[in-house]
């Protein structure tokens, strides 16, 4: 009860509640140097006012009981006889502990005055005890008013020589009353006199006055804040009382009636007094008070200003989890092992941090110097570990002994471990018991010695619950009962109210019912396999399957990491995307991010916020996202494998020597490339490999790469067909002409572009460009010779670049002579290449051999006029004459690899009505049943195969 | 689990391929298209029945822009996993954390939590394996396993088993 110090009139002109009020207030007085001496902490205000409440509340049964009857005066007086007990042993550890000097003179006086006082205050408790509060409660009730009369009395016959008569007529009261009472009753109040330890433990929360009746009113005193030094508050007190009681008989009485402080208002103390000058006498010479500076304190805030700051809701339990606020082991987490009888203090279970000595040692060789010591104290606290016995020996063998071998229970430095864990008492004050929150990590630390699925769910889910029972459960969430008598209905939930949770039960029994059950006996269940996501803690945002449930601990499998992660249920939720923290800012996860200069790195891991990457040279590392200059991107990127095809973004590599990693290429970087593999453990699956260290296994979209040469499908259309023959086969490139461009001077027209149909003179001209003065405008252009058309010397035609620059003894030994080729040497000379003249071309097997019909036709002339002619039996039987054939170019190792004629020959002319008739041949059925679902990219006919079998059919069908 | 199912697939063509070659061209693009997918609704396609049965329909020119979409129908074979299914894999990588193996397509991974607490990884051996006094899984091994988890990405399927069970193990 420590700083509230109540001094009270000792007049004895003053009424009689007055007096009384007094005499109930000795023990408190009594009690109150204990906790004074030792307590320097927060709790003293809410003990200061715990005992006021305690004090008047005791008045208030007193009133009531002791006109009820002997039998409660009985029980009181015991009350009254255990607390004096106590207040004995206080004495004592104050007599110890006082040290000033002039304090043994009062406590003399005080010791000699002692036993007189208990007796008589023992029986005025009983009777009557009436707060300055309750005064306006005695018109109320009868009984208070005849204990007034007896009060009044009381005040009359106030003198203290008087009062020693009264305790004999007390005493022979109670003689009676005891003597009146049967043995068994006694034997019960005796039981519950000395068994009864709850006893000291009462705090007032019977309250039988509405609260709202106690407040005080105008006509109670005011209380008067007045200044101080701050710190000196509860000296100041102490020094008011003794004035208070050594004047107490004097002329001149204090005139105040209590004097307290408070913590969470340092530097005031508090008098309560009628008037204002009483309280100025009473500070009068007293130090450190800065009298001048007095603040009246409102009426309304006197409840304010005494009101208990109920440090927390939270009712500890053995085996909850607190934690620690201040010293050594601040903000570790404790688990309650038991709790003292008076409730300040609690006796905790926690893993030492000790160093054994070895700061010591350290500061041994440093010198001892005293700043140094607090220093080094202050920067390095030891880490967490269980207790070593032998350690400890080591260090300090003195004070080191062993209890209980097989409990492995030690004394080291006068403290206790048992099993390796610190036992040590705190204040509860000292502790914080609200949204304790223990992680797992800490919760298995105290499992740790335990088996491996040891962790005490019970308590910890019930630190989990106080700290967060709302907002935990969402409608639509599947959870289970886990206690009380639904234990183990599960549902889903479809409505909360604060925290009663309807759920929709799914149980056999219980199906489609709807139970209203209490969140905090509620998880959320989850079964094996569920894809969830973690909404709370260290992984928030990671997605993964469950693999176990184990009560309230699910282990699940992320999606991203493929790691193990462990998690509260609580901390859960269904999800159907997947996910994961893949991005902090404006970098992802794989996302290739330049570090340096010459560092590139590749994100591997996104955590909250830092990003783990793989850089360069192969070194995983943690930086933040400022370390991060800019993100790359080489999306086009290209590297060559080992066997010269080109790789991609996108395509699945595998290294072919090393570790013969494989996975799909991320980024490509110079000559280094990450691939993700999923399956891999190490850095999430990415890792890093030299280009030319891998060989593609699959090109992203069944590209075509170079070692594998499937056919493309896309590329079945005939139309598109042509532009690729004109892809696989280009035209030969026209022979360089030594000497003099022979295109220098000539008149040309413009056959293709803006200029289309301009004539011209050519000035200059490279291999490929002319440059052209036109005719009608007086301008020299730049144009692609081979779009221009060479008029002839006798101006009525013109003739492409290729027959131009062809040299005429090839033209005129073969072709030009032709009265054909004369012919159709026209603007439109494509579209009217006639099915003679082909045979022609192809027979001619001249240097130009590229002269083909295909080429021939990919050279602007892919007009369907021609298409349609060519695909005349005429030119299909011309150019599959074994004369053709012998020509050279159609050599079956030539076939495969251009997969085009052949393929031309199956789509085009191949298909002769006869095969779309729909009489397969067996060949090819066969080849479409060789179809494997698992080869898409080879699947299907390869461009030898189909060839073969094309032109068998093809060979038969002509 | 297998099924046989009935599906279509609805192709857009572009106008040059119209032609007597359509039909063949639109029968091996929903092969190229279909078979080797997966979805979360029926899971793996892993074939196309009767190849040159397949029925398309007319087609209909797409006003705007000249292509047509022509509806193909056809029936697959279609592989799904369960939750529950008790499949033969085949070991594809081992490590402290479980093990990966491929049904077929699908890649299933098997924790450690969902090993017999018998088999203990031995990451000293050649090649990384779990072994029990009778049994050793390692890269290659069969194994029959107990799917308890599926989850669908794009276009690929994953799931979690378990072989902590009667008759499941190594083959």
């Amino acid at each position: 009860m420590s700083a509230l110090e109540n001094m009270f009139d000792s007049d004895p002109e003053e009424d009689g509640v007055r007096h009384e009020g007094q005499q109930r207030e000795q023990p408190r007085q009594r009690e109150e140097p204990r906790e004074v001496d030792h307590d320097d902490e927060g709790e003293d205000s809410d003990d200061a006012v715990n005992s006021a409440a305690h004090g008047g509340e005791r008045s208030r049964v007193g009133a009531v009981e002791g006109a009820g009857g002997d039998r409660d005066d009985d029980r009181d007086e015991d009350d009254e006889d255990d607390e004096d007990e106590e207040d004995e042993e206080d004495e004592e550890d104050e007599d110890d502990e006082d040290d000033e000097g002039d304090d043994d003179d009062v406590d003399g006086t005080r010791r000699r005055k002692r036993p007189r006082r208990e007796r008589r205050n023992q029986f005025l408790d009983v009777e009557a005890e009436v707060d300055e509060d309750e005064e306006e409660l005695e018109e109320d009730e009868d009984e208070l008013g005849r204990e007034d009369g007896f009060i009044q009395d009381e005040g009359h016959e106030g003198d203290f020589e008087r009062v020693d008569d009264r305790l004999h007529r007390e005493v022979d009261r109670q003689r009676a009353a005891i003597a009146e009472a049967d043995a068994e009753r006694l034997a019960s109040e005796y039981r519950e006199k000395y068994g009864r330890s709850a006893a000291s433990k009462y705090r007032g929360e019977m309250n039988v006055v509405p609260q709202r009746l106690l407040v005080p009113s105008v006509k109670d005193p005011n209380i008067w804040g007045v200044r101080c030094k701050p710190g000196k508050e509860k000296a100041i007190v102490r020094t008011i009382w003794r004035k208070k009681t050594s004047l107490q008989y004097s002329n001149h009485p204090l005139e105040v009636l209590s004097a307290f402080q408070r913590d969470n208002f340092s530097g005031y103390v508090y008098l309560e007094a009628r008037k204002m000058a009483d309280v100025e006498y009473a500070l009068n010479g007293i130090v450190n008070v800065y009298a001048r500076q007095m603040i009246l304190v409102p009426i309304p805030e006197y409840t304010d200003l005494l009101r208990v700051n109920k440090g927390s809701d939270v009712e500890l339990i053995p085996g909850s989890y607190v934690r620690i606020k201040r010293g050594k082991y601040q903000g570790d987490l404790a688990v309650v092992e038991d709790l003292s009888e008076n409730g300040l203090e609690a006796q905790l279970k926690l893993v030492p941090r000790l160093d054994y000595g070895r700061t010591q040692e350290i500061l041994g060789q440093a010198g001892i110097d005293g700043k140094r010591k607090r220093a080094a104290k202050l920067s390095s606290r030891p880490a967490a570990r269980l207790f070593s016995p032998m350690e400890a020996r080591m260090s300090d063998p003195k004070n080191w002994q062993q209890r209980q071998a097989k409990d492995n229970h030690y004394i080291f430095q006068g403290e206790e471990y048992i099993n390796g864990y610190l036992i040590k008492d705190f204040r509860i004050s000292h502790l914080i018991t609200e949204n304790v929150e223990p992680t797992l990590e800490e919760v298995t630390k105290f499992s740790s010695t335990a088996d491996d699925e040891g962790i005490d769910l019970q308590s910890l889910a019930q630190s989990l619950k106080q700290a967060s029972a709302n907002g935990t459960f969402q409608p639509g969430d599947h959870v289970e009962v886990h206690e009380g008598e639904q234990t183990g209905v599960y549902g889903r939930v479809v409505s909360i109210d604060r925290d009663i949770v309807s759920i929709r039960a799914e149980t056999d029994g219980l199906k489609g019912q709807l139970v209203e059950i209490p969140s905090n006996s509620l998880r959320k269940k989850f079964n094996q396999g569920d894809h969830v996501r973690v909404i709370g803690g260290k992984y928030k945002d990671e997605t993964g399957m469950v693999v176990r449930i184990k009560d309230d601990v699910v282990t699940i499998i992320g999606d991203l990491s493929m790691a193990e992660i462990t998690v509260f249920s609580k901390d859960l939720k269904e999800a159907s995307d997947i996910g994961g923290r893949n991005s902090l800012g404006k970098y992802q996860i794989h996302d290739l991010v330049q570090l340096s200069a010459n560092n590139v790195a590749c994100i591997i891991k996104v955590e909250r916020d830092a990003f783990r990457v793989l850089d360069i040279n192969g070194i995983a590392q943690t930086i933040l996202p400022s370390a991060i200059t800019m993100k790359v991107d080489n999306k086009f990127s290209f590297a060559t494998d080992r066997n010269g095809s080109e790789i991609r973004v996108g395509d699945t590599v595998k290294e072919t020597d090393g570790e013969g990693r494989h996975g799909v290429i991320l980024h490509i970087y110079r000559t280094h490339a990450f691939l993700h593999d999923r399956s891999q453990n190490e850095n999430a699956g990415v890792s890093l490999v030299r280009t030319r260290n891998v060989t593609a296994i699959a090109a992203k979209g069944g590209r075509i790469t170079g070692s594998s040469n499937g056919p493309d499908l896309a590329k079945m259309n005939p139309k598109m067909l042509v532009g690729g023959n004109q892809q696989g086969m280009l035209p030969p490139t026209i022979p360089r002409q030594g000497g003099r461009d022979r295109t220098i001077g000539q008149t040309v027209k413009v056959r293709q572009g803006p200029y289309k149909g301009l004539l011209g003179i050519v000035k200059d001209a490279t291999d490929t460009v002319a440059r052209i003065e036109l005719h009608s405008k007086s301008k020299i252009i730049s144009i692609e010779k081979t779009k221009l058309g060479f008029v002839d010397s006798r101006g009525n035609k013109t003739v492409s670049y290729e027959e131009f620059i062809t040299p005429k003894k090839f033209l005129n030994g073969n072709v030009a002579p032709m009265p054909q080729y004369q012919g159709a040497a026209t603007p439109s000379w494509h579209g009217g290449q006639t099915p003679a003249r082909t045979p022609a071309w192809a027979t001619s097997g001249d240097s130009h051999g590229g002269r083909t019909p295909a080429w021939a036709a990919g050279d602007g002339g892919r007009t369907p006029a021609w298409s349609a002619s060519s695909r005349t039996p005429a030119w299909s039987a011309g150019g599959k004459t074994p004369a053709y054939g012998s020509s050279g170019n159609r050599t079956p190792a030539w076939n495969p690899g251009a997969r085009t004629p052949g393929r031309s020959t199956w789509d085009a002319g191949g298909r002769t009505p006869r095969q779309d008739s729909g009489t397969r041949t067996p060949a090819w059925n066969d080849e479409s049943s060789a179809r494997t679902p698992w080869e898409d990219p080879s699947y299907g006919r390869t461009p030898g195969v189909s060839i073969v079998v094309q032109s068998s059919i093809y060979v038969v069908g002509y | 689990m297998f099924f046989l199912k009935d599906l279509s697939l609805s192709i857009t063509l572009h106008p040059s391929y119209f032609g007597p070659s359509m039909h063949a061209y639109l029968r091996s693009k929903l092969l190229q298209d279909v078979e080797g997918t997966c979805s979360g609704e029926y899971g793996y396609i892993i074939y196309v029945m009767d190849g040159m049965r397949i029925d398309v329909d007319k087609g209909r020119v797409i006003p705007g822009s000249g292509g047509a979409e022509f509806e193909v129908k056809y029936r697959a074979i279609v592989w799904k996993p369960f939750k529950g299914e008790v499949v033969d894999a085949v070991v594809t990588s081992v490590n402290n954390i479980g093990f990966f193996a491929d049904v077929g397509p699908l890649g299933v991974f098997v924790s450690t939590k969902l090993i017999p607490s018998d088999m203990r990884f031995d990451p000293n051996l050649n090649p990384p394996a779990y072994v029990s006094e009778d049994q050793t899984i390692e890269k290659g091994s069969h194994v029959r396993l107990k799917i308890v988890g599926t989850r669908v990405d794009v276009g690929e399927m994953f799931a979690i088993g378990s072989i902590k069970e009667d008759y499941l193990g190594v083959l």
